[in-house]
């Protein structure tokens, strides 16, 4: 338990509107984990490379939503970053994004995303489809 | 014991008698005592008769039982006679009808009386012999006395021939009523044999006799003779002494008289009559023959008293009888050893043949007597053979020679040379035909070979279009085949054509050449003349014609007296030259002006028969205005030489096809020269091939900026509508909060105190104006992200990377359709795919074009009928076009081509959904496979889309 109460949600967005309603969504669903949100990759990156050298009594897991459309590194970039270090491939990691162009979706898959959702997002399907993952968020009921 | 029935009896009656005399002398006055007496007497005598008369009746009685037994006995015996005797013997009826036959008759039949009975003569006999037969019935019951006849009749059991002579006598009953005629047949066969025999002798002697040459002589019963008339004696020169007795002898021919005596004495003793030949000695000293006729002498009472006998000379009968034996002797010598098959042929048609003949028909001796010359003869001929032997019989002719066909026995046809001549006697009384013939087959077969073959000839000739004439000039005779008249349309002539005529037949642009070549060779040296002129046809058009004429023979003086030639009708040839010349003039002018650069190229191989370079045998003017080569310096060099390469340029390919004869086309970079070919490489005969080049460099740089500017258009829309996409999200995202929040509104007010009117007025923002600002976000939200994924579809579309492979079509459509199954059916539509050729492209891109067609022919279906979807193809060279053709609602001809545009939508207010993409897409998919989509349609009838894609790869 209290490994799901130290789930971080970490939104990768450059979109303000977006990451605002992405948090909005998760808190109007009843999610009540600490979410930090980044503007770009390369922030995302920067902040994901140092966090896995942090001390194990400050290890925290992450669950990262990354949109794939972003200035200076996009997505695609940050996600084969994280799958081919060693460290953070366990990571899970949703591609949020507005594309629906099925190569993309292919090519992000095969590079190792969880779950691929273009937005706008359904809230409540989403958070079905991560209890289905075995990602146990931390739901308040509203 | 009785006295004799007869004498008592008699008595009697004559005692009656006395009595009744005195009773007349004495009347009836006065009956006395004696007269009492007398009357008594007279009863006793009466009843003494009646007795007597009673005992006769008795014996006749007896008697004429005794005559029944006899008459029984009679007539078994009658019976027995009749089944015995050798004589047919027969009842018929009235009507003709058998009541009786004997067995003898049986046989003559061949049936049993029992069968015979109640039948005519129609049942057993032809109708010639029944109506004989029952003719003769007839006249012998209307005579109603017996009558005689005779004739030859066949046996039916064994077929043996009798003559018979017949008494057919009418048959009464008691009451004199006719019932029928009784035959009695008796085989006189012999004795008609022995009649005829008979008369001919008898004819024989009477001629004798009446010449009066007869030497006579008798002789008495002891054999011994007693007379010779004068006339004998005058031939012996003997005297009655010296002949009488046994001194004739003396005069015979020793050699003969053993005969002679034999012959006399053994008919003396049967007293039969005689008849021999002998030589007997005149007086001269010579022995000449006799024919002796001795005949048994009767004296008047019947008495045999000896013989006499008739003789004649008949030395001269003998002698040609005996020249007669051997030139007959002489005649089957030659007959039957004869080389020449020969015949004798009977007028009752038996034939007798030699043994030449019979080798030439193959038939033995005993073959042929059943057979007639009909039986061995060609059916063909039978009927020629006997009108001719009936001309000769008649005679019309005396004898007559022809070929026939024989049947040979071994079946072949035996051609024959036949003189057949009919012998006569002196009487001109026809006896028979002799007949010669000599086998002529294999002549005959080398006759008809030489036909056969002058009649091919002839029959070529005839069929070919070449007349031959031929002309001597010096008797100025003309001979034409019929052809030389018929090629021109002109009936054959014969004789002296007028040659001025056929001169004027000349098209006049030519009669002056041909009448110049002509006279060259008939006035002076040439020996053949040839030319070719335009002749006019009966039907009043100009044929050309090829003549060649030439001398065959010159006088001694060198003039031409006969020539031979030729006459060929060419008009085709020269139809076809003009052709060709018209047709070589445009290709060349074709080549000369043609912007592509054309060359024709032939294969050089090495000795191992590998293609090492190629020839340059001809180039346009295109080929030296863009590549700056020379003509000159072009043709017959060498590809490497030309193009100053170390291979000659695409040799691998050229050689493909100048080998394999399959046309090629490819485009290519040629470096050399910096320039940008599409070559076209056909083969228009083994190891030789043109190309035919196009400088593309320029087109090809202008489709490289297109696919650039493309390119980045694409990349351009793609950015832009996924950017576009982002704010999309926040104001649809947004909205929805805002909607969210103004419930919130509504939710903290109804719990907040606040003046009614304030409440109304808050009220009426959050649940009137709020939802209806939000709604119309929503909808134009929706619309606009309906465009951009259509934009993004087709951005994505023209982005995607091929991968290019053969697709079987066959297995893309029907998975197209089974992803469509529930929409088809839903329609109750019908979907006919026929067996589609396979074609070259993306299978992913493909399976969307198929789906978006097939959707489409779904979606725009007439509701009014069944949808009917039918899917084909028909290949177009290196390209398949399939054929989408739908029963559909159709589309309107002012929007055919619109429908490519993206967003266009032809039923834009319709309930039918749609992004307007889809045939944007087809297209786009269609364009990057290097292939085409057009469409034919007509409103409310249904459309037709048609996709041409690419057989082969392009790449």
């Amino acid at each position: 338990m209290e490994n799901i109460k130290e789930l971080v949600i970490l939104i990768a967005e450059d979109d303000d509107g977006h990451a605002e309603l992405i948090r909005a969504g998760l808190v109007e669903s009843g999610v009540c984990n600490k979410i930090m949100r980044f503007s770009n990759g390369e922030d995302t990156w920067n902040f994901l490379s140092a966090s896995k050298n942090q001390k194990p009594k400050d290890f925290k897991y992450y669950l990262l939503l990354l949109d794939i459309h972003m200035p200076q590194m996009d997505g695609v970039e940050v996600l084969r970053l994280i799958k081919s270090d060693p460290k953070l491939k366990e990571m899970p990691v949703i591609i949020l994004t507005t594309t629906d162009d099925p190569r993309e979706i292919e090519e992000c898959y095969q590079i190792g995303c969880n779950i691929y959702i273009t937005k706008p997002v359904d809230f409540i399907k989403f958070s079905e489809t991560l209890n289905h993952l075995g990602l146990f968020l931390q739901i308040v009921k509203v | 014991m009785k006295p004799s029935n007869t004498s008592v009896a008699d008595q009697m009656r004559q005692e009656a008698e006395k009595l009744a005399s005195i009773k007349r002398f004495d009347t009836t006055k006065d009956l006395t005592k004696e007269d009492a007496l007398l009357q008594m007497r007279k009863l006793e005598l009466r009843v003494s008769e009646l007795e007597l008369e009673n005992q006769c009746l008795l014996q006749t009685i007896e008697q004429q039982k005794q005559k029944k037994t006899t008459l029984r006995k009679n007539e078994t015996f009658l019976q027995s006679i009749i089944k015995t005797i050798p004589d047919l013997i027969w009842l018929k009826d009235v009507a003709g009808s058998y009541m009786a036959c004997n067995s003898i008759f049986e046989r003559f039949f061949g049936a049993k009386e029992a069968d015979i009975i109640g039948k005519t003569d129609y049942d057993y006999l032809d109708k010639e012999l029944a109506d004989f037969f029952r003719n003769r019935d007839k006249i012998a019951m209307n005579a109603g006395i017996p009558t005689i006849n005779e004739e030859w009749i066949t046996f039916a059991d064994d077929g043996h021939k009798v003559f018979l002579e017949t008494i057919k006598t009418p048959m009464y009953d008691a009451d004199k009523k006719l019932i029928g005629v009784l035959g009695i047949g008796r085989d006189i066969t012999l004795r008609k044999e022995a009649e005829t025999k008979l008369h001919e002798q008898e004819v024989q002697y009477h001629n004798l006799a009446n010449s009066g040459l007869a030497l006579i002589w008798t002789s008495g019963t002891d054999k011994l003779c007693n007379y010779f008339n004068q006339t004998w004696l005058n031939f012996t020169g003997s005297t009655l002494e010296q002949e009488i007795g046994n001194g004739w002898t003396e005069s015979v021919y020793p050699e003969d008289l053993d005969q002679c005596i034999d012959t006399y004495i053994t008919a003396f003793e049967k007293q039969e009559a005689f008849q021999m030949e002998y030589r007997l000695r005149h007086h001269s000293g010579e022995y000449r023959w006799i024919l002796d006729m001795g005949t048994p002498n009767y004296n008047k009472d019947g008495e045999f008293i000896g013989y006499i006998g008739n003789c004649f000379d008949i030395d001269e009968r003998k002698l040609i009888e005996n020249a007669l034996k051997a030139s007959e002797e002489k005649f089957k010598n030659v007959f039957d050893n004869s080389i020449i098959g020969k015949s004798i042929t009977t007028l009752d048609n038996q034939l007798h043949v030699n043994a030449a003949f019979r080798k030439i028909i193959g038939y033995s001796e005993v073959e042929l007597k059943s057979k007639s010359w009909q039986d061995i003869t060609f059916q063909e001929d039978i009927q020629h053979n006997a009108e001719l032997l009936k001309k000769i019989l008649s005679g019309e002719i005396n004898s007559a020679r022809f070929e026939k066909r024989f049947i040979h026995k071994n079946g072949s046809l035996v051609w024959v040379d036949l003189s057949t001549t009919l012998l006569r006697d002196d009487n001109n009384t026809p006896l028979f035909y002799i007949t010669e013939i000599i086998d002529i087959t294999e002549r005959k077969n080398a006759q008809f070979a030489l036909q056969d073959s002058n009649e091919r000839l002839s029959l070529i000739l005839e069929n070919s279009p070449i007349a031959i004439w031929d002309w001597d000039l010096e008797t100025d005779k003309w001979f034409a085949t019929q052809k030389y008249y018929s090629m021109l349309g002109y009936e054959p002539e014969s004789g002296y054509p007028d040659r001025s005529v056929w001169l004027s037949r000349i098209h006049p642009d030519d009669r002056k050449q041909v009448q110049i070549k002509i006279e060259n060779v008939l006035e002076r040296t040439g020996e053949a003349y040839a030319y070719d002129a335009r002749m006019l046809h009966a039907d009043g058009t100009y044929r050309w014609h090829s003549v060649i004429g030439q001398v065959v023979e010159r006088n001694p003086d060198g003039k031409t007296k006969r020539m031979l030639g030729v006459r060929v009708d060419i008009n085709e040839r020269k139809y076809i030259e003009e052709k060709l010349r018209e047709s070589e003039g445009k290709l060349s002018a074709l080549f000369a002006s043609m912007t592509e650069m054309v060359a024709m190229h032939e294969l050089v191989f090495d000795q191992n028969g590998n293609a090492v370079n190629y020839l340059i045998t001809d180039c346009n003017a295109a080929f030296t205005n863009i590549t700056g080569i020379e003509r000159q310096n072009a043709i017959g060099k060498l590809g490497t030489e030309v193009y100053g390469t170390t291979d000659a340029p695409y040799l691998e390919q050229y050689a493909q096809v100048a080998i394999t004869g399959e046309s090629k086309e490819f485009d290519s970079f040629f470096a050399p020269m910096d320039k940008h070919f599409l070559i076209s490489v056909i083969a228009p005969e083994r190891n030789k091939f043109a190309t035919i080049s196009t400088d593309v460099t320029t087109l090809q740089q202008i489709q490289q900026q297109i696919l650039i500017k493309n390119k980045e258009l694409e990349d351009y829309l793609y950015i832009a509508s996924h950017d576009l996409r982002s704010p999309l999200v926040n104001i649809q995202g947004f909205s929805q909060r805002l909607q969210k929040q103004t419930d919130k509104i509504k939710y903290l007010l109804e719990n907040c105190e606040t003046d009614p009117v304030s409440k109304l007025n808050i009220d009426k923002v959050t649940t009137e104006e709020i939802p209806k600002t939000l709604d119309f976000i929503f909808s134009s939200v929706i619309k606009m992200e309906t465009l951009i994924n259509g934009l993004l579809q087709l951005s994505r579309t023209g982005r995607i990377k091929m991968h290019n492979n053969k697709v079987d079509m066959n297995k893309l459509i029907a998975k197209v359709v089974a992803t469509h199954n529930f929409q088809i059916s839903e329609s109750s539509g019908n979907v006919n795919v026929e067996n589609l050729p396979d074609c070259y492209g993306d299978d992913q891109q493909l399976n969307q074009l198929f789906s978006n067609l097939l959707s489409n022919a779904i979606k725009y279906r007439d509701k009014n009928k069944q949808l009917q979807i039918k899917i084909s193809a028909t290949n177009a060279f290196n390209k398949i076009i399939y054929i989408i053709a739908d029963n559909g609602i159709g589309i309107d001809s002012r929007y055919q081509e619109k429908i490519w545009n993206i967003f266009y939508r032809t039923h834009p207010q319709s309930q039918i959904p749609g992004d307007g993409v889809g045939l944007s897409v087809v297209k786009q998919i269609a364009e990057r496979h290097y292939g085409k989509v057009w469409v034919e349609s007509e409103e409310g009838q249904g459309s037709t889309f048609f996709v041409e894609l690419q057989k082969n790869n392009w790449e």
